[in-house]
């Protein structure tokens, strides 16, 4: 496939993630379309190229970002007990 | 748990420098990122959470745009190696992320509050340690050409922008915030003229800043009505901190001096004087606030109970580095010349 398409929802997700409306899980959601659209480009680009050893590099790419998308349900976790929701408005308490 | 946490950050900021691939890099990073988000919720509430929250949003978009663009650029090239990096959309758009992580203007909004939610240490941190990595990488990157508008623009925005936003704070590490932005916007300003120039300011403002956070972490001050009675708390820590304070403000004896001294320098000698103008008038503004701080530290006895007065530390546990440390960033101006030729900078 051609990795300018990646690039493309690359920049989607990214957009989704900048137009946040309400919620914070609708903003990692986004987070996690990024790291998908970057492991299909990865994977796009390794398995049209001639080097063996980039193929396990997606898998390397998709563990570790894996790890983040755990961190961020351990913010998401915490928010529900300490805010009790998850709305982005309350998150303004360092604003002034 | 701490100590596992801490590992981890030093280890992915070494991971990071000591790179010469795209992929380890950002792996590095990543570990830096995951094994610090922990540590700056440690005493859980609702402020630390906020600042945690936004640090991770803001680092996990950087990080994500610099694998995309590292492989676009293996895409388009066909190797992962740093120095070699030829696309320019690729060095572009890992530019930008870099300079999201470090928190440069107009990439700058998450840093005050981020900082303000967190406890002084882990503030010490965030400062100093982690500005490390995404420096290393930059530093790397900046030969090319093509970024040179970009960090003309971005530096004297951010002197502009660390100047103007720390006016109206009252707040101490909002304020150290919009400083660390000032500063490294200076450092950024000559990174394509002469990276060694800019890797040695790197340098010496981490010693500055760490001398700042650790006099506000003996003094336990947060706000400045906290700075405000700090005289009758620790011997000698309002006098330490006017002097830090001037240092940070780059006044003439001090070290601080010596950083704007050869960056102007390097600067002018490439004839961009109107880049060196704005950004000398930037700092004078933040000089203000320095000042001000100091003055109400130092120059100034404000009343305060009678009782107070004797509750000197009698134990005093002094710390090697911390005070090696703090001469280093007060004295250490008398000694720049040698500190540039051992970075192999002519003057």
């Amino acid at each position: 496939m051609n990795p300018t398409t990646f690039i493309f929802s690359f920049t989607i997700a990214m957009a989704g993630l900048a137009i946040y409306q309400t919620h914070l899980l609708s903003l990692f959601l986004c987070l996690e379309g990024m790291a998908l659209s970057v492991f299909c480009l990865m994977a796009s680009s390794s398995s049209s190229s001639f080097v063996i050893s980039t193929i396990p590099m997606p898998l390397i790419m998709l563990t570790f970002s894996v790890c983040e998308a755990g961190l961020s349900l351990v913010l998401m976790v915490s928010m529900a007990r300490t805010h009790h929701n998850d709305l982005m408005s309350s998150l303004t308490l360092l604003k002034c | 748990m701490k100590l596992t946490l801490f590992s981890g950050v030093f280890l992915g900021t070494t991971t990071t420098m000591l790179s010469s691939s795209w992929f380890i890099a950002w792996l590095g990073l990543e570990i830096n990122m995951m094994a610090i988000i922990p540590l700056m919720m440690n005493p859980i509430s609702q402020r630390s959470l906020e600042s945690s929250a936004k640090y991770f949003i803001s680092q996990a978009v950087a990080s994500s745009t610099i694998i995309l663009a590292s492989s676009w650029n293996w895409f388009i090239s066909g190797q992962w190696i740093i120095s070699h990096t030829s696309d320019n959309f690729s060095i572009t758009l890992i530019s930008l992320a870099l300079l999201l992580k470090l928190g440069l203007a107009p990439l700058h909004f998450w840093l005050p509050e981020v900082l303000q939610g967190v406890n002084l240490q882990m503030g010490l941190i965030i400062s100093t340690w982690q500005k490390l990595a995404p420096l290393t990488l930059l530093i790397q990157i900046s030969s090319n050409t093509g970024l040179k508008p970009i960090l003309i623009f971005i530096s004297v925005f951010s002197v502009l922008i660390g100047g103007f936003g720390g006016l109206n704070q009252t707040q101490l590490r909002k304020l150290l915030a919009y400083s660390s932005i000032s500063h490294l916007g200076w450092i950024v300003g000559v990174i394509f003229l002469s990276p060694s120039l800019s890797w040695l300011t790197t340098l010496v403002y981490l010693t500055i800043t760490y001398s700042t956070f650790v006099i506000l972490i003996e003094l336990n001050s947060t706000k400045i009505s906290d700075l405000m009675f700090s005289w009758s708390k620790t011997n000698w820590s309002h006098s330490k901190c006017i002097l830090i304070l001037l240092s940070l403000g780059g006044l003439p004896p001090f070290t601080g001096f010596f950083l704007k001294l050869s960056i102007s320098n390097e600067l002018l000698s490439n004839s961009l004087i109107s880049m060196t103008i704005l950004l000398m008038l930037g700092s004078l503004i933040s000089l203000f606030f320095y000042l001000r701080l100091s003055f109400i530290t130092s120059l100034l006895l404000t009343p305060t109970n009678l009782l107070i007065k004797g509750s000197w530390k009698t134990h005093h546990h002094s710390n090697l580095l911390n005070n090696l440390l703090f001469l280093f960033s007060i004295f250490l101006l008398p000694l720049s010349p040698l500190m540039l030729s051992l970075s192999h900078i002519s003057l």
